[in-house]
Protein backbone atom coordinates (compact mmCIF):
# COMPACT_ATOMS: atom_id res chain seq x y z
CA UNK A 1 0.00 0.00 0.00
CA UNK A 2 1.16 3.35 -0.79
CA UNK A 3 1.60 5.76 2.18
CA UNK A 4 0.08 9.70 1.50
CA UNK A 5 4.02 11.13 1.17
CA UNK A 6 5.19 8.65 -0.53
CA UNK A 7 6.63 9.90 -4.26
CA UNK A 8 6.69 7.25 -7.27
CA UNK A 9 9.05 9.67 -8.85
CA UNK A 10 12.06 11.29 -6.72
CA UNK A 11 12.58 14.52 -6.84
CA UNK A 12 15.79 13.99 -8.73
CA UNK A 13 13.97 12.88 -11.59
CA UNK A 14 11.13 15.58 -11.38
CA UNK A 15 14.18 18.28 -11.60
CA UNK A 16 15.23 17.09 -14.24
CA UNK A 17 12.24 16.94 -16.12
CA UNK A 18 11.59 20.84 -14.98
CA UNK A 19 14.92 22.47 -15.79
CA UNK A 20 14.03 19.94 -19.69
CA UNK A 21 10.52 21.92 -19.86
CA UNK A 22 12.43 24.90 -19.04
CA UNK A 23 15.14 24.39 -21.03
CA UNK A 24 13.26 23.38 -24.14
CA UNK A 25 11.00 26.73 -23.71
CA UNK A 26 13.81 28.93 -23.78
CA UNK A 27 15.28 26.93 -26.99
CA UNK A 28 12.12 28.17 -28.64
CA UNK A 29 11.27 31.41 -26.95
CA UNK A 30 9.58 32.79 -30.08
CA UNK A 31 7.51 29.99 -30.87
CA UNK A 32 6.03 30.45 -27.76
CA UNK A 33 5.86 34.25 -27.21
CA UNK A 34 3.61 33.87 -30.62
CA UNK A 35 1.71 31.15 -29.30
CA UNK A 36 1.19 32.48 -25.95
CA UNK A 37 -0.24 35.94 -27.88
CA UNK A 38 -2.66 33.66 -30.15
CA UNK A 39 -4.25 31.87 -27.17
CA UNK A 40 -4.57 35.35 -25.36
CA UNK A 41 -5.68 37.21 -28.34
CA UNK A 42 -8.31 34.09 -28.39
CA UNK A 43 -9.49 34.55 -25.11
CA UNK A 44 -10.77 38.02 -25.75
CA UNK A 45 -7.56 39.33 -24.14
CA UNK A 46 -5.01 42.05 -25.26
CA UNK A 47 -1.07 41.20 -25.28
CA UNK A 48 1.57 44.12 -25.01
CA UNK A 49 5.43 43.58 -25.80
CA UNK A 50 7.16 45.75 -23.39
CA UNK A 51 11.31 46.28 -23.56
CA UNK A 52 11.28 47.85 -20.41
CA UNK A 53 9.54 47.94 -17.12
CA UNK A 54 8.60 52.08 -17.92
CA UNK A 55 7.30 50.43 -21.18
CA UNK A 56 4.74 48.64 -19.49
CA UNK A 57 4.34 50.90 -16.57
CA UNK A 58 3.85 53.97 -19.54
CA UNK A 59 1.29 51.48 -20.84
CA UNK A 60 -0.80 50.66 -17.71
CA UNK A 61 -0.81 54.48 -17.23
CA UNK A 62 -1.90 55.67 -20.52
CA UNK A 63 -4.62 52.56 -20.08
CA UNK A 64 -5.68 54.38 -16.71
CA UNK A 65 -6.06 57.57 -18.50
CA UNK A 66 -8.33 56.51 -21.61
CA UNK A 67 -10.73 54.21 -19.53
CA UNK A 68 -11.28 57.11 -16.80
CA UNK A 69 -9.92 54.94 -14.03
CA UNK A 70 -8.12 57.01 -10.76
CA UNK A 71 -7.48 53.78 -8.82
CA UNK A 72 -5.49 51.13 -9.01
CA UNK A 73 -4.82 48.04 -6.65
CA UNK A 74 -2.35 45.43 -7.57
CA UNK A 75 -0.10 42.52 -6.65
CA UNK A 76 3.45 41.39 -7.54
CA UNK A 77 5.17 38.48 -8.25
CA UNK A 78 8.64 37.81 -7.55
CA UNK A 79 9.12 36.71 -11.36
CA UNK A 80 9.64 40.25 -12.20
CA UNK A 81 12.43 40.23 -10.26
CA UNK A 82 13.83 43.94 -9.36
CA UNK A 83 10.91 45.21 -11.71
CA UNK A 84 8.66 45.26 -8.89
CA UNK A 85 9.79 48.39 -7.43
CA UNK A 86 8.73 50.44 -10.49
CA UNK A 87 4.81 48.48 -10.33
CA UNK A 88 4.23 49.44 -7.03
CA UNK A 89 5.79 52.95 -7.12
CA UNK A 90 2.86 54.12 -10.22
CA UNK A 91 0.23 51.96 -8.19
CA UNK A 92 1.35 53.99 -4.70
CA UNK A 93 1.64 57.25 -6.43
CA UNK A 94 -2.29 56.57 -6.99
CA UNK A 95 -3.11 56.41 -3.23
CA UNK A 96 -3.86 52.84 -3.77
CA UNK A 97 -2.76 49.39 -2.18
CA UNK A 98 -0.42 47.21 -3.20
CA UNK A 99 0.71 44.15 -1.60
CA UNK A 100 3.39 41.57 -2.63
CA UNK A 101 3.68 37.90 -2.55
CA UNK A 102 6.68 35.68 -2.90
CA UNK A 103 5.70 31.79 -4.18
CA UNK A 104 8.44 30.65 -2.32
CA UNK A 105 9.27 29.95 1.46
CA UNK A 106 11.43 33.42 1.79
CA UNK A 107 8.39 35.38 1.66
CA UNK A 108 9.28 38.90 2.74
CA UNK A 109 8.02 40.10 6.32
CA UNK A 110 7.12 43.72 5.16
CA UNK A 111 4.26 43.69 3.14
CA UNK A 112 1.17 44.83 3.24
CA UNK A 113 -0.85 42.89 6.01
CA UNK A 114 -4.32 43.19 4.52
CA UNK A 115 -5.96 44.77 1.42
CA UNK A 116 -9.03 47.70 2.31
CA UNK A 117 -12.07 46.27 1.03
CA UNK A 118 -13.11 49.55 -0.20
CA UNK A 119 -9.92 50.15 -1.93
CA UNK A 120 -10.41 46.74 -3.78
CA UNK A 121 -13.93 47.80 -4.75
CA UNK A 122 -12.84 51.52 -6.03
CA UNK A 123 -10.16 49.89 -7.77
CA UNK A 124 -11.03 50.01 -11.77
CA UNK A 125 -7.75 48.59 -12.60
CA UNK A 126 -6.00 45.51 -10.45
CA UNK A 127 -2.68 45.13 -11.94
CA UNK A 128 -0.49 41.28 -10.89
CA UNK A 129 2.44 39.50 -11.51
CA UNK A 130 2.20 36.19 -12.36
CA UNK A 131 4.33 33.27 -11.63
CA UNK A 132 3.57 31.25 -14.86
CA UNK A 133 1.88 32.11 -18.31
CA UNK A 134 0.75 29.27 -20.12
CA UNK A 135 1.22 29.09 -23.33
CA UNK A 136 -1.78 26.52 -24.38
CA UNK A 137 -4.42 28.56 -23.25
CA UNK A 138 -2.99 31.89 -22.97
CA UNK A 139 -3.82 31.73 -19.20
CA UNK A 140 -1.58 32.95 -16.45
CA UNK A 141 -0.60 30.90 -13.07
CA UNK A 142 -0.63 33.30 -10.11
CA UNK A 143 1.02 31.06 -7.17
CA UNK A 144 0.69 33.00 -3.74
CA UNK A 145 0.83 32.90 -0.32
CA UNK A 146 -2.33 35.19 -0.03
CA UNK A 147 -5.00 35.83 -1.87
CA UNK A 148 -4.22 39.64 -3.07
CA UNK A 149 -3.28 38.75 -6.71
CA UNK A 150 -6.48 36.63 -6.91
CA UNK A 151 -8.28 39.73 -5.57
CA UNK A 152 -6.95 42.13 -7.66
CA UNK A 153 -7.79 40.02 -11.07
CA UNK A 154 -11.24 39.21 -9.73
CA UNK A 155 -12.84 42.49 -8.79
CA UNK A 156 -11.63 45.43 -10.75
CA UNK A 157 -13.17 46.36 -14.43
CA UNK A 158 -9.68 45.83 -16.42
CA UNK A 159 -6.80 42.98 -15.06
CA UNK A 160 -3.28 43.86 -16.33
CA UNK A 161 -0.97 40.91 -15.78
CA UNK A 162 3.23 42.18 -16.12
CA UNK A 163 4.97 38.92 -16.63
CA UNK A 164 8.57 38.40 -17.77
CA UNK A 165 8.80 36.66 -20.76
CA UNK A 166 10.91 33.43 -19.60
CA UNK A 167 8.27 32.37 -17.31
CA UNK A 168 5.85 30.97 -20.41
CA UNK A 169 5.47 27.18 -19.71
CA UNK A 170 3.99 24.84 -23.03
CA UNK A 171 0.93 23.32 -20.95
CA UNK A 172 -1.15 23.70 -18.54
CA UNK A 173 -0.51 20.44 -17.04
CA UNK A 174 3.12 20.94 -17.02
CA UNK A 175 2.19 22.87 -13.50
CA UNK A 176 2.06 19.56 -12.20
CA UNK A 177 6.10 18.66 -12.23
CA UNK A 178 6.55 22.93 -11.66
CA UNK A 179 3.61 22.95 -8.29
CA UNK A 180 5.62 19.97 -6.45
CA UNK A 181 8.89 22.06 -7.10
CA UNK A 182 7.94 25.30 -6.26
CA UNK A 183 7.49 24.58 -2.49
CA UNK A 184 7.20 22.68 0.43
CA UNK A 185 3.62 22.85 0.40
CA UNK A 186 1.48 24.12 -1.94
CA UNK A 187 0.80 28.17 -2.30
CA UNK A 188 -2.41 29.27 -0.56
CA UNK A 189 -3.89 30.49 -3.90
CA UNK A 190 -2.83 29.13 -6.87
CA UNK A 191 -5.16 30.70 -9.78
CA UNK A 192 -5.38 29.91 -13.40
CA UNK A 193 -6.37 32.72 -15.02
CA UNK A 194 -7.56 33.33 -18.88
CA UNK A 195 -8.95 36.34 -20.81
CA UNK A 196 -12.07 38.59 -19.89
CA UNK A 197 -14.89 36.99 -18.22
CA UNK A 198 -17.00 34.68 -20.47
CA UNK A 199 -20.49 36.00 -21.23
CA UNK A 200 -22.45 33.79 -18.70
CA UNK A 201 -20.16 34.25 -15.86
CA UNK A 202 -21.34 36.82 -13.18
CA UNK A 203 -17.81 38.50 -11.98
CA UNK A 204 -14.59 38.72 -12.76
CA UNK A 205 -12.70 41.34 -15.46
CA UNK A 206 -14.05 42.87 -18.68
CA UNK A 207 -10.53 43.36 -19.90
CA UNK A 208 -7.28 41.60 -19.84
CA UNK A 209 -4.44 42.67 -20.86
CA UNK A 210 -1.25 40.79 -20.22
CA UNK A 211 2.32 42.54 -20.94
CA UNK A 212 5.45 40.53 -21.60
CA UNK A 213 8.17 41.96 -20.64
CA UNK A 214 11.90 41.58 -22.12
CA UNK A 215 13.60 44.29 -19.57
CA UNK A 216 17.20 42.91 -20.60
CA UNK A 217 15.95 39.09 -21.03
CA UNK A 218 16.38 38.63 -24.70
CA UNK A 219 20.40 40.08 -24.07
CA UNK A 220 20.38 37.17 -21.60
CA UNK A 221 19.02 34.65 -23.57
CA UNK A 222 21.89 35.50 -26.24
CA UNK A 223 24.70 35.35 -23.68
CA UNK A 224 25.13 31.66 -24.36
CA UNK A 225 27.15 31.70 -21.02
CA UNK A 226 24.33 32.79 -18.24
CA UNK A 227 21.20 31.88 -20.86
CA UNK A 228 20.58 29.10 -17.83
CA UNK A 229 19.50 31.76 -15.48
CA UNK A 230 16.47 32.76 -17.38
CA UNK A 231 15.35 28.97 -16.09
CA UNK A 232 14.80 30.63 -12.66
CA UNK A 233 10.88 30.24 -11.49
CA UNK A 234 11.83 32.26 -8.72
CA UNK A 235 10.87 30.03 -5.78
CA UNK A 236 13.11 31.79 -3.43
CA UNK A 237 14.89 28.44 -2.17
CA UNK A 238 18.85 29.53 -3.05
CA UNK A 239 18.38 32.67 -0.93
CA UNK A 240 16.39 30.93 1.59
CA UNK A 241 19.16 28.08 1.92
CA UNK A 242 21.96 30.47 0.80
CA UNK A 243 24.51 30.82 3.99
CA UNK A 244 25.38 34.54 3.54
CA UNK A 245 22.70 36.03 1.70
CA UNK A 246 20.50 37.38 4.92
CA UNK A 247 17.06 36.92 4.37
CA UNK A 248 15.45 40.22 2.61
CA UNK A 249 18.71 41.48 2.48
CA UNK A 250 21.01 42.22 -0.90
CA UNK A 251 23.36 38.98 -0.93
CA UNK A 252 25.87 37.45 -3.85
CA UNK A 253 22.58 35.61 -5.35
CA UNK A 254 19.96 38.26 -5.02
CA UNK A 255 22.74 40.05 -7.56
CA UNK A 256 23.33 37.30 -9.56
CA UNK A 257 19.36 36.63 -10.29
CA UNK A 258 18.93 40.57 -10.98
CA UNK A 259 18.05 41.52 -14.31
CA UNK A 260 20.82 41.78 -15.58
CA UNK A 261 22.78 39.98 -13.41
CA UNK A 262 24.82 42.58 -11.26
CA UNK A 263 28.59 42.54 -10.79
CA UNK A 264 29.00 44.20 -7.38
CA UNK A 265 30.59 44.01 -4.25
CA UNK A 266 28.32 41.40 -2.76
CA UNK A 267 29.37 38.94 -5.38
CA UNK A 268 32.73 38.37 -3.49
CA UNK A 269 30.51 37.60 -0.50
CA UNK A 270 29.63 33.73 -1.45
CA UNK A 271 32.47 31.16 -0.51
CA UNK A 272 30.85 28.93 -3.70
CA UNK A 273 29.83 26.43 -1.30
CA UNK A 274 27.55 24.78 -3.79
CA UNK A 275 24.09 24.99 -1.41
CA UNK A 276 21.94 26.91 -4.03
CA UNK A 277 22.68 24.36 -6.80
CA UNK A 278 22.11 21.60 -4.98
CA UNK A 279 18.44 23.12 -3.78
CA UNK A 280 17.34 24.62 -7.44
CA UNK A 281 14.07 23.07 -8.96
CA UNK A 282 15.17 23.76 -12.04
CA UNK A 283 18.95 22.88 -11.47
CA UNK A 284 20.56 25.78 -12.13
CA UNK A 285 24.22 25.89 -11.99
CA UNK A 286 24.46 29.37 -10.08
CA UNK A 287 28.05 29.26 -8.72
CA UNK A 288 29.61 28.50 -12.25
CA UNK A 289 27.41 31.56 -13.16
CA UNK A 290 29.02 33.42 -10.20
CA UNK A 291 32.45 32.79 -10.71
CA UNK A 292 31.56 33.72 -14.68
CA UNK A 293 30.27 36.90 -13.23
CA UNK A 294 32.82 37.66 -11.26
CA UNK A 295 35.18 36.86 -14.33
CA UNK A 296 33.32 39.74 -16.18
CA UNK A 297 33.60 41.95 -13.15
CA UNK A 298 37.64 41.35 -12.75
CA UNK A 299 37.62 42.06 -16.56
CA UNK A 300 36.11 45.79 -16.30
CA UNK A 301 38.11 46.38 -13.55
CA UNK A 302 41.98 47.42 -14.14
CA UNK A 303 44.51 49.33 -11.54
CA UNK A 304 47.11 48.47 -8.97
CA UNK A 305 45.43 45.86 -7.78
CA UNK A 306 45.05 43.47 -11.25
CA UNK A 307 49.02 44.17 -11.19
CA UNK A 308 49.75 42.88 -7.41
CA UNK A 309 46.96 40.00 -8.09
CA UNK A 310 49.61 38.98 -11.60
CA UNK A 311 53.04 39.22 -9.28
CA UNK A 312 51.32 37.51 -6.45
CA UNK A 313 50.46 34.89 -9.33
CA UNK A 314 53.56 35.38 -10.69
CA UNK A 315 55.48 34.27 -7.32
CA UNK A 316 53.15 31.66 -6.59
CA UNK A 317 53.64 29.66 -9.56
CA UNK A 318 57.13 29.57 -8.54
CA UNK A 319 58.36 27.88 -5.04
CA UNK A 320 61.61 29.25 -4.92
CA UNK A 321 61.35 32.61 -5.87
CA UNK A 322 58.21 32.93 -3.73
CA UNK A 323 60.77 31.16 -0.80
CA UNK A 324 63.29 34.11 -1.63
CA UNK A 325 60.74 37.02 -1.82
CA UNK A 326 59.41 36.05 1.64
CA UNK A 327 62.54 35.73 3.01
CA UNK A 328 63.37 39.19 2.03
CA UNK A 329 60.43 40.41 3.27
CA UNK A 330 61.05 39.23 6.62
CA UNK A 331 64.66 40.38 6.79
CA UNK A 332 63.80 43.86 5.31
CA UNK A 333 60.47 44.61 7.14
CA UNK A 334 60.44 48.42 8.76
CA UNK A 335 61.24 48.09 12.29
CA UNK A 336 58.89 51.11 12.68
CA UNK A 337 55.53 48.78 11.13
CA UNK A 338 56.02 46.66 14.60
CA UNK A 339 51.89 45.83 14.76
CA UNK A 340 52.19 43.79 11.43
CA UNK A 341 55.26 42.47 11.76
CA UNK A 342 55.58 38.87 9.65
CA UNK A 343 56.41 35.49 11.50
CA UNK A 344 59.72 35.01 12.29
CA UNK A 345 59.77 32.04 9.91
CA UNK A 346 57.75 31.18 7.16
CA UNK A 347 54.96 28.04 7.49
CA UNK A 348 57.28 25.86 4.94
CA UNK A 349 60.42 26.08 7.19
CA UNK A 350 58.62 25.32 10.08
CA UNK A 351 56.79 22.16 8.07
CA UNK A 352 60.56 21.20 6.96
CA UNK A 353 61.82 21.66 10.72
CA UNK A 354 59.12 19.41 11.72
CA UNK A 355 59.49 16.68 9.27
CA UNK A 356 63.10 16.18 10.84
CA UNK B 1 7.14 48.51 -32.14
CA UNK B 2 8.57 46.84 -29.34
CA UNK B 3 6.59 43.53 -30.07
CA UNK B 4 8.53 42.85 -33.48
CA UNK B 5 11.74 44.47 -32.33
CA UNK B 6 11.26 41.86 -29.12
CA UNK B 7 10.74 38.78 -31.58
CA UNK B 8 13.57 39.84 -33.58
CA UNK B 9 15.97 39.70 -30.38
CA UNK B 10 14.52 36.66 -29.36
CA UNK B 11 15.22 35.15 -32.81
CA UNK B 12 18.49 36.69 -33.38
CA UNK B 13 19.44 35.06 -29.45
CA UNK B 14 18.35 31.87 -30.22
CA UNK B 15 19.61 31.41 -34.06
CA UNK B 16 15.64 30.69 -35.20
CA UNK B 17 14.01 31.36 -38.37
CA UNK B 18 10.72 33.47 -38.24
CA UNK B 19 7.67 30.73 -37.67
CA UNK B 20 10.11 28.07 -36.89
CA UNK B 21 8.70 25.01 -35.66
CA UNK B 22 9.64 24.32 -32.58
CA UNK B 23 11.83 21.27 -31.50
CA UNK B 24 10.22 18.32 -29.73
CA UNK B 25 10.19 19.27 -25.76
CA UNK B 26 10.29 16.35 -22.48
CA UNK B 27 6.21 15.61 -21.49
CA UNK B 28 5.37 16.50 -17.42
CA UNK B 29 5.05 13.75 -15.07
CA UNK B 30 1.88 13.28 -14.13
CA UNK B 31 1.67 11.31 -10.52
CA UNK B 32 -1.49 9.50 -8.78
CA UNK B 33 -1.10 7.23 -5.88
CA UNK B 34 -4.07 4.92 -7.06
CA UNK B 35 -5.93 5.18 -3.44
CA UNK B 36 -8.72 3.93 -2.50
CA UNK B 37 -11.91 5.99 -1.59
CA UNK B 38 -11.64 6.05 1.83
CA UNK B 39 -7.88 6.78 1.97
CA UNK B 40 -8.52 9.80 -0.29
CA UNK B 41 -10.91 10.81 2.35
CA UNK B 42 -8.49 10.47 5.46
CA UNK B 43 -5.96 12.07 3.40
CA UNK B 44 -7.58 14.81 2.34
CA UNK B 45 -9.18 15.65 5.94
CA UNK B 46 -5.84 15.41 7.35
CA UNK B 47 -4.21 17.63 4.98
CA UNK B 48 -7.36 20.42 5.07
CA UNK B 49 -6.78 20.20 8.90
CA UNK B 50 -2.99 20.86 9.40
CA UNK B 51 -4.17 23.86 6.76
CA UNK B 52 -5.96 25.20 9.01
CA UNK B 53 -9.35 24.38 7.60
CA UNK B 54 -11.99 22.26 9.18
CA UNK B 55 -13.90 19.60 7.70
CA UNK B 56 -17.41 18.03 8.27
CA UNK B 57 -18.97 15.05 6.70
CA UNK B 58 -22.64 14.62 6.12
CA UNK B 59 -24.33 11.74 5.76
CA UNK B 60 -27.07 12.85 3.55
CA UNK B 61 -28.41 16.12 1.65
CA UNK B 62 -30.44 17.28 4.86
CA UNK B 63 -27.51 16.86 7.41
CA UNK B 64 -26.14 19.52 5.13
CA UNK B 65 -28.62 21.87 5.56
CA UNK B 66 -28.52 21.65 9.62
CA UNK B 67 -24.21 21.71 9.36
CA UNK B 68 -24.89 24.56 6.89
CA UNK B 69 -27.29 27.03 9.18
CA UNK B 70 -24.86 26.06 12.63
CA UNK B 71 -22.11 27.57 10.96
CA UNK B 72 -23.68 30.37 9.46
CA UNK B 73 -25.58 31.28 12.95
CA UNK B 74 -27.95 33.77 11.67
CA UNK B 75 -24.73 35.58 10.05
CA UNK B 76 -25.46 37.49 6.42
CA UNK B 77 -24.49 34.58 3.59
CA UNK B 78 -24.15 34.80 -0.04
CA UNK B 79 -24.59 31.18 -2.01
CA UNK B 80 -23.68 30.46 -5.02
CA UNK B 81 -26.52 28.91 -7.83
CA UNK B 82 -24.45 25.61 -7.86
CA UNK B 83 -27.11 22.75 -7.88
CA UNK B 84 -25.98 20.42 -4.60
CA UNK B 85 -26.54 23.57 -2.65
CA UNK B 86 -30.06 24.12 -3.64
CA UNK B 87 -30.92 20.41 -3.45
CA UNK B 88 -29.81 20.61 -0.04
CA UNK B 89 -32.25 23.50 0.60
CA UNK B 90 -29.09 26.04 1.44
CA UNK B 91 -30.35 28.85 -0.97
CA UNK B 92 -33.34 29.07 0.72
CA UNK B 93 -32.13 29.13 4.39
CA UNK B 94 -33.36 32.65 6.18
CA UNK B 95 -30.72 35.26 5.51
CA UNK B 96 -28.95 33.51 2.30
CA UNK B 97 -29.06 35.56 -0.51
CA UNK B 98 -28.08 33.35 -3.60
CA UNK B 99 -29.82 35.60 -6.49
CA UNK B 100 -28.41 38.74 -7.33
CA UNK B 101 -29.59 41.63 -10.17
CA UNK B 102 -26.18 42.02 -11.88
CA UNK B 103 -22.40 42.50 -11.29
CA UNK B 104 -22.69 45.41 -9.16
CA UNK B 105 -25.43 43.70 -7.00
CA UNK B 106 -23.28 41.02 -6.25
CA UNK B 107 -20.41 42.64 -5.37
CA UNK B 108 -22.53 44.65 -2.94
CA UNK B 109 -23.54 41.84 -1.48
CA UNK B 110 -20.37 39.76 -1.06
CA UNK B 111 -18.66 42.66 0.54
CA UNK B 112 -20.93 42.84 3.02
CA UNK B 113 -21.95 39.37 3.55
CA UNK B 114 -20.35 37.63 6.37
CA UNK B 115 -20.39 34.13 5.17
CA UNK B 116 -19.78 32.89 1.50
CA UNK B 117 -21.23 29.58 0.26
CA UNK B 118 -20.25 27.77 -2.56
CA UNK B 119 -19.76 24.61 -3.87
CA UNK B 120 -16.66 23.44 -5.42
CA UNK B 121 -15.47 21.83 -8.85
CA UNK B 122 -13.33 18.87 -7.21
CA UNK B 123 -11.45 18.77 -3.98
CA UNK B 124 -8.14 17.37 -3.79
CA UNK B 125 -6.78 15.01 -0.99
CA UNK B 126 -3.07 15.11 -1.49
CA UNK B 127 -2.87 18.62 -0.46
CA UNK B 128 -6.39 19.46 1.41
CA UNK B 129 -7.15 21.66 -1.81
CA UNK B 130 -10.36 23.10 -2.98
CA UNK B 131 -10.46 23.74 -6.71
CA UNK B 132 -13.05 26.38 -7.51
CA UNK B 133 -14.21 27.62 -11.01
CA UNK B 134 -15.67 30.40 -12.26
CA UNK B 135 -19.32 29.68 -14.27
CA UNK B 136 -22.35 30.92 -14.37
CA UNK B 137 -23.60 29.15 -11.28
CA UNK B 138 -20.42 30.04 -9.09
CA UNK B 139 -19.00 34.11 -9.71
CA UNK B 140 -15.53 34.47 -7.79
CA UNK B 141 -16.14 37.06 -5.40
CA UNK B 142 -18.04 34.35 -2.86
CA UNK B 143 -15.93 32.71 -2.08
CA UNK B 144 -12.55 35.97 -1.75
CA UNK B 145 -14.69 38.44 -0.07
CA UNK B 146 -16.68 36.93 2.77
CA UNK B 147 -14.64 36.31 5.81
CA UNK B 148 -16.10 32.96 6.66
CA UNK B 149 -16.58 30.22 3.41
CA UNK B 150 -18.23 27.26 3.21
CA UNK B 151 -17.90 24.71 0.87
CA UNK B 152 -20.38 21.86 0.40
CA UNK B 153 -19.12 19.48 -2.34
CA UNK B 154 -20.27 15.28 -2.97
CA UNK B 155 -17.66 12.46 -1.90
CA UNK B 156 -17.36 11.78 -5.67
CA UNK B 157 -15.87 14.68 -6.63
CA UNK B 158 -12.42 14.16 -4.46
CA UNK B 159 -9.38 13.90 -6.00
CA UNK B 160 -6.14 12.31 -5.43
CA UNK B 161 -3.90 15.31 -6.56
CA UNK B 162 -3.85 18.18 -9.05
CA UNK B 163 -2.02 15.92 -11.00
CA UNK B 164 -5.28 13.98 -11.51
CA UNK B 165 -7.00 17.11 -11.88
CA UNK B 166 -4.98 18.58 -14.96
CA UNK B 167 -5.30 14.78 -16.36
CA UNK B 168 -9.42 15.14 -16.49
CA UNK B 169 -9.33 18.57 -17.40
CA UNK B 170 -5.63 19.34 -19.41
CA UNK B 171 -6.72 23.10 -20.54
CA UNK B 172 -8.81 24.47 -17.65
CA UNK B 173 -8.75 28.05 -18.45
CA UNK B 174 -10.29 27.41 -21.86
CA UNK B 175 -13.89 27.00 -20.55
CA UNK B 176 -13.77 29.32 -17.15
CA UNK B 177 -11.99 32.61 -17.03
CA UNK B 178 -11.11 31.47 -13.44
CA UNK B 179 -9.83 28.24 -12.07
CA UNK B 180 -8.72 28.68 -8.81
CA UNK B 181 -7.06 26.48 -6.30
CA UNK B 182 -7.29 26.83 -2.83
CA UNK B 183 -5.10 24.97 -0.05
CA UNK B 184 -6.27 26.37 3.45
CA UNK B 185 -7.90 29.15 5.06
CA UNK B 186 -5.43 32.44 4.99
CA UNK B 187 -7.04 35.15 6.38
CA UNK B 188 -10.66 33.55 6.11
CA UNK B 189 -12.32 31.01 8.06
CA UNK B 190 -12.64 27.69 5.63
CA UNK B 191 -14.61 25.05 6.68
CA UNK B 192 -15.43 22.26 3.97
CA UNK B 193 -18.64 19.48 3.98
CA UNK B 194 -18.61 16.26 2.47
CA UNK B 195 -21.88 14.84 1.22
CA UNK B 196 -21.78 10.74 1.03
Amino acid sequence: MTTPSQRMVGIAELRERAAGIKKHVLANLDHYLLETEKQVTAHAGHVVFAQTIDEAVDYIRALARERGVDHLVGASATALADEVGALRQEIESRASEFGSYLAGPAAPPDRAASFEMECLLEAGIGVTGASFVLADTGAVCLAENDDFGCLSSAAPKIHVVVAGMESILPRTRDLAVFLRLLSDRFPHHISLLSGKRRDDEMDGPDEFHLILLDGGRSALLADLEKRELLQCIRCGACLENCPVTPAGHPGALTQLLSLPPLAGPFLAASTLCGTCREVCPVKIDLPRLLVALRQDHRLARSGWRTWLFRVWAFLMQRPRLYEISGLMIRSFWPAAWKGQRPATKSFRQLWRERKN
Amino acid sequence: MSRDAILQAVRTALGRKPFQKPSAGPEPILQVHNWTASERVEQFQSALVAAGGQVSRAPSMSHVREIVEELVAGRPAVASLAPILAECGITSLAGVQSSFSGTEALRHACASATVGITSAWCLLAETGSIVLRASAEEPRLLSLLPPVHIVVVPLRRLLENADEFFGLLPQPADSSSATVLVTGPGRRTLHVILVE
